[in-house]
């Protein structure tokens, strides 16, 4: 019970004082009420729901691919040592450069479109993807390269029977932290360059100085991260139900 | 022909460890003869750092070796084979997999209909007495129903040969004891050549037809011993018997001397 009470209880006392102080500073700091309202405007006369689509579909391409491109990367890297030698440098040029520096080169290469805001995504993101998974293929296959040549499994067998069951819950936990991470790239391309979905509708609110508007999207962005956050720790729990840690729990 | 199943002649392995100048030639075998007779049980006795899981794992193939020759049924091994099954002392079972599915492993790239690996697998989960556990994962069972999946994994390759590498060596004194039972009934059961790598005295005496002590340094086989107790046996009566006492006392002994003069080197 309390569990649920202490943060139910902040949550509401937040509200309140957001609602006294927005009654006197209303376009400044909007308020709880005049959010809900935009809310209500934008799903009945903006088009709302639409957008949200639109941005989660664009997210979910941009995801899978980063996933695959990550995975990938990091299973060269987890399996194969002399990968990880050629690899690193750019792993860590791509830590230490900011993204948005990268940003003018993807508008001359995938115009200010989709394409532009797929490949923010997978810079973002795909990054996320390749330590856990290295770390997951580098285990598994101490652990069971010997069980593998002993019973003469090799190849792809041992790819599709050991390696990826066996990375697996490291890939799980991979997808866990860049969902989040792939939303907010999807939001900030559309902010930047205007093209449709959740971002474009900041960038209208940044045009007009609409505070209501800003925080009614923020809103809607951090509900649709906790269904997707949701989602997959879901999926990881079902991906990891083997783990003895993730049954007692 | 000979009549041997397991032939090891003259078998060396080294390899270079350590970096750089500091860069040496390790000799972890030297010189290591042993013959295994077809359904014969042999241990490999010695202490921790001497040799004896190497040679296993030569003998797998799992490791090449650098000197001399091993040969099964004749032939001189290349690589692992499915004539030969190893069980690991920290059972290696996939935790994604069932009891079944962990048992039907090694049949899946040999046999094609999932029906019969089943039922071959069915068989040695019986086998080990696990069928009421077929449908559990690793994590929800015991560490001696765990080697027993081991075991029961490495049967289902049908191999004349089976090399265990201290498979009891992480349980429990009272679940080890009677895991030994168990593997004895097993063996006899099924009839195939043990080699039993153990740091127990204890565990090879009752155990073996054989005893292969080793001594490390290069490591080598230092002496042989026969067991001289027939089967089927039985704990009491083994335990009990003076010639247990005085083999273990023997073998003790000679552990200990080699243990002394590698202090003093």
């Amino acid at each position: 019970m309390n569990k649920y009470l202490l943060p139910a209880s902040g949550v509401a006392g937040f509200l309140i004082i957001w609602q006294i102080v927005g009654a006197f500073q209303g376009d400044f700091l909007s308020s709880p009420t005049r959010m809900v309202g935009e809310i209500v405007y934008l799903t009945t006369e903006g088009g709302l729901i639409g957008l949200v689509l639109i941005t989660l579909g664009t997210m979910l391409i941009g995801w899978v691919l980063s996933i695959v491109i990550g995975v990938f990367v990091g299973f060269l890297i987890g399996r194969y040592r002399i990968m990880s030698v050629i690899l690193e440098p750019y792993l860590i040029a791509k830590y230490s450069v900011p993204i948005i520096a990268l940003v003018p080169l993807l508008v001359i290469w995938f115009g200010i479109e989709e394409g532009f805001l797929i490949a923010t995504i997978i810079i973002a993101t795909a990054i996320m993807l390749v330590f856990p998974t290295a770390a997951g293929t580098k285990e598994t296959v101490r652990t069971y390269d010997q069980v593998a040549r002993a019973y003469s499994i090799s190849g792809w067998h041992f790819f599709i029977k050991i390696l990826l069951p066996g990375s697996l819950p490291f890939i799980a936990t991979g997808l866990r932290i860049s969902v989040q991470r792939a939303l907010m790239a999807v939001i900030v391309g559309e902010f930047l360059v205007g093209y449709n979905g959740l971002g474009t509708l900041l960038k209208d609110a940044r045009i007009r100085l609409d505070a209501d508007e800003v925080f009614a999207v923020a809103f809607i962005a951090l509900l649709v991260g906790a269904v997707l956050t949701g989602a997959v720790g879901y999926l990881d729990r079902r991906l990891s139900s083997w783990r003895p840690v993730a049954v007692t729990s | 022909m000979s009549t041997s199943k397991i032939e090891i002649d003259g078998v060396g392995k080294s390899y270079v460890s350590g970096k750089r100048r500091d860069r040496k030639v390790v000799n972890a075998l030297q010189g290591v003869n042993l013959t295994i007779a077809p359904g014969g049980f042999v241990s490999l006795l010695g202490p921790s750092g001497c040799g004896k899981t190497t040679l296993l794992k030569c003998l797998d193939g799992l490791i090449p070796i650098t000197d001399g020759e091993i040969r099964v049924g004749g032939k001189a091994i290349k690589g692992p084979g499915r004539d030969r099954a190893f069980v690991f002392q920290d059972f290696r079972l996939f935790p994604w997999r069932s009891v079944l599915g962990n048992v039907c492993f090694p049949l899946e790239t040999t046999v094609s209909s999932r029906a019969e690996r089943e039922t071959t697998a069915r068989k040695y989960i019986e086998m080990v007495g696990l069928s009421a556990f077929e449908k559990h994962h690793p994590h929800e069972l015991s560490g001696g129903m765990q080697q027993r999946v081991g075991i029961a994994r490495a049967l289902a390759v049908n191999p004349d040969i089976l090399l265990m590498d201290e498979p009891f060596g992480a349980l429990d004194a009272q679940t080890r004891e009677l895991m030994q039972v168990e593997l004895l009934r097993i063996w006899e059961l099924t009839g195939k050549t043990v080699v039993f790598v153990t740091h127990s005295v204890d565990e090879a005496i009752f155990l073996s037809q054989r005893i292969a002590v080793f001594s490390a340094r290069p490591g080598r086989i230092s002496a042989e011993f026969d067991v001289p107790f027939g089967y089927p046996r039985n704990e009491h009566t083994v335990r009990g018997d003076g010639r247990f006492v005085e083999l273990r006392h023997e073998i003790w002994g000679l552990l200990k001397g080699d243990q002394n003069s590698s202090f003093s080197e």
